[in-house]
């Protein structure tokens, strides 16, 4: 983070508490994108996104007076995101369902998929291994899908990762770890999920656009 | 089993714009109501709500009927101190500035220093209902170590027994909080505890003491103040007639505890003792002292009047322009950057954070004319270093830039009274003080 944004935060933050609703407009508008997409990743669909992103926030405000600037505010953020979601994730018996594809995108699939072994039909392919991957992410304890998510998803350093959840790296490693174990064993029952996680060399990667 | 290759590989599926929009706007009107209470408040059922309607209506109209004889109370204007004990039941005291609502087992010293309204507590509970002070000084109510400062706003102070620690709490506006030499803004729907810190007002439970019946106090404003110990007003219990309560109006000094209150009573106007010269240096626009940090004068200033007396005189905003401000940290580059620079000091933490805060806020006034952005970089240098050695320094720009870009106005006063608080051996403290008694 550069020293500009530093000062910005600071002077921002003083300007939400003193209860500016511009200020408190600015703040959402520069970090929804990033909590978003960090709660995306670890939940793997937007099914309740909408209350997530709000307690997310309203904690972020409720709280933004015990913002020391120790930490960056993007990363104090993060830290309040990662504690809705794990809340989220205890409180729904890790039950939460995966919804990454929505239904017309779906369709749209299965039709191809229907046509012939084309690019479309990898494309769902693609699909049903990311649906795959959280359906085994959903049997996991939401520490160890934290962990995983955020480590192998987000792409965050392990001892980011050990930060926003609040654990120590080995704690964070080793959870890492049995969720890889944990998929890797579904991966050799699921030949889906097993070609999602190691593709062959051909074939098109999830977000691609139109194959050639 | 390669997990590297997850990266980036599963896309986000945004939101669309009206489901962000109702988010936005959900989250921003609530960013205020949220800290007033829970994020996930309880859901009541349909009969508890209508129950406690019919409980709240039963309330209101048991509170009209205790009402309903009560006289119209002229408020108590007392200039010296007002001493108010409940034993029983709570009691309502006009006192003109203020409604105060006392608990039962709570005792309390009103006095007015010079303007202000300084509310001493020893014990028991007060809820206050401060109307908009103008320009006249701000109430302040004192708990043991506890001040909380306020301009007008409704709000209560719990000391309990007298022995440990008051609580606060604010349902219209903002107050400060004062403890330990360190202040906190408690605003609307919240609530500060020592311990805790400002809390939602819902995370402090009401504490309630025996006693209900409203008592109203009343005095003659115009009525002189009697001998020491003489009642001065009268207390009428309306449902029973009898005196319950004893309000006394001394003309005898205030006690020892008072005396050491109206001196760190912000806007008090009390001169004490002989005003000090405003600092400037000697000699060229960079002069340099030997205890603190370097002072400049602005170019094109003289070198501030002053009487036999030692008080400055002279026009107000002659007076703030001559006096000399804390030198900007001199870190060597143009103006263009020099904010840029000292965001990187301010970044880096290290032992010139304090000074390179500061100098952003005086580079602000100085040289890009950005007084607003000046007086929020002083905000929050204030609080993030309310020790550092640059804090009075920090006091007397905020004022400068106050007073001179904004005019001598209510703000401006109020800024010269924080300085007087804060900083009340500070070098500005003479033009301070005449800055406090300007109309």
């Amino acid at each position: 983070m550069t020293a500009a944004l530093y000062v910005e935060d600071v002077l921002l933050v003083d300007r939400c508490l003193t209860g500016e609703p511009a200020a408190t407009r600015e703040l959402f508008r520069r970090h929804q994108r990033r909590v978003h997409a960090c709660l995306f990743r670890v939940l793997g669909g937007n099914r309740d996104m909408d209350d997530l992103l709000q307690d997310a926030f309203l904690q972020v405000f409720q709280s933004l007076r015990g913002w020391r600037a120790e930490a960056s505010l993007a990363t104090w953020i993060d830290r309040v995101a990662v504690r809705v979601a794990y809340r989220y994730l205890s409180q729904r018996g890790r039950r939460v369902q995966t919804d990454s594809m929505s239904d017309d995108e779906a369709g749209v699939a299965l039709d191809e998929i229907d046509r012939a072994d084309g690019p479309g039909a990898r494309r769902q392919l693609a699909r049903d291994g990311v649906k795959q991957l959280y359906a085994v992410l959903d049997k996991l304890s939401p520490a160890a899908r934290l962990a995983f998510t955020l480590h192998e998803i987000d792409g965050r350093t392990i001892a980011e990762t050990a930060q926003l959840v609040g654990s120590s790296v080995t704690a964070t490693k080793l959870r890492v770890w049995r969720a890889r174990k944990s998929i890797e064993a579904a991966a050799a029952q699921d030949p889906v999920l097993s070609e999602f996680l190691e593709p062959r060399a051909d074939v098109i990667p999830f977000d691609d656009k139109e194959a050639p | 089993m390669n997990f590297d290759g997850l990266k980036g590989r599963i896309p986000v599926e945004p939101l669309d714009d009206e489901r962000l929009t109702n988010i936005e706007r959900r989250i921003v009107s609530g960013a205020d109501a949220t800290v007033a209470r829970p994020l996930r408040t309880p859901r009541f059922g349909l009969a508890t709500g209508m129950a406690f309607a019919a409980v709240v209506a039963v309330g209101a109209g048991f509170a009209g009927w205790q009402l309903r004889g009560a006289r119209p109370a002229a408020p108590v204007v007392a200039e010296l101190p007002v001493h108010v004990r409940t034993d029983t039941q709570r009691s309502s005291l006009d006192i003109g500035d203020a409604v105060l609502t006392t608990d039962a087992a709570t005792e309390l010293t009103i006095t007015r220093p010079n303007g202000g309204v300084l509310v001493t507590m020893k014990r028991g509970k007060v809820e206050l209902e401060v109307g908009k002070r103008g320009d006249r000084a701000p109430l302040v109510v004192a708990a043991g170590d506890t001040q909380v400062i306020v301009v007008g706003t409704r709000f209560s102070v719990d000391y309990g027994d007298g022995t440990g620690v008051a609580e606060v709490r604010v349902t219209e506006g903002v107050v400060r909080v004062e403890r330990h030499q360190q202040d906190v803004r408690v605003t609307a729907g919240q609530a500060w505890t020592a311990k805790r810190g400002v809390i939602a007002l819902a995370q402090l439970p009401e504490v309630r003491r025996p006693g209900g019946g409203t008592i109203v106090a009343s005095a003659d404003a115009a009525r002189p103040t009697g001998t020491p110990g003489e009642p001065g007003a009268t207390i009428d219990d309306p449902e029973t007639g009898s005196s319950a309560i004893e309000i006394e109006i001394e003309t005898g000094e205030a006690p020892d505890i008072l005396r050491d209150r109206i001196a760190v009573v912000p806007d008090a106007r009390v001169r004490t003792g002989p005003t000090a010269t405003p600092t400037t240096g000697s000699g060229g626009t960079r002069p340099t002292t030997t205890d603190g940090p370097a002072i400049v004068r602005p170019s094109g200033s003289t070198t501030g009047n002053t009487g036999t007396s030692g008080a400055p005189r002279g026009k107000l905003p002659t007076l703030i322009k001559n006096h000399g401000v804390v030198a900007a940290l001199d870190v060597g580059v143009d103006d263009k950057h020099l904010m840029a620079r000292y965001q990187v000091l301010v970044r880096e933490r290290g032992d010139q954070e304090a000074h390179a805060f500061y100098s952003m806020a005086f580079t602000q006034h100085f040289k890009l004319g950005r007084n607003g952005d000046a007086l929020s970089t002083l905000d929050a240098y204030l609080r993030r270093f309310p020790k550092s050695e640059y804090h009075d320094a920090a006091l007397w720009l905020r004022v400068r830039v106050q007073c001179l870009a904004f005019g001598i106005d209510d703000k401006c006063r109020f800024a010269a009274a924080e300085y007087l608080r804060r900083a009340p051996d500070g070098r500005a403290r003479a033009i301070a003080e005449l800055i406090t008694l300007s109309r």
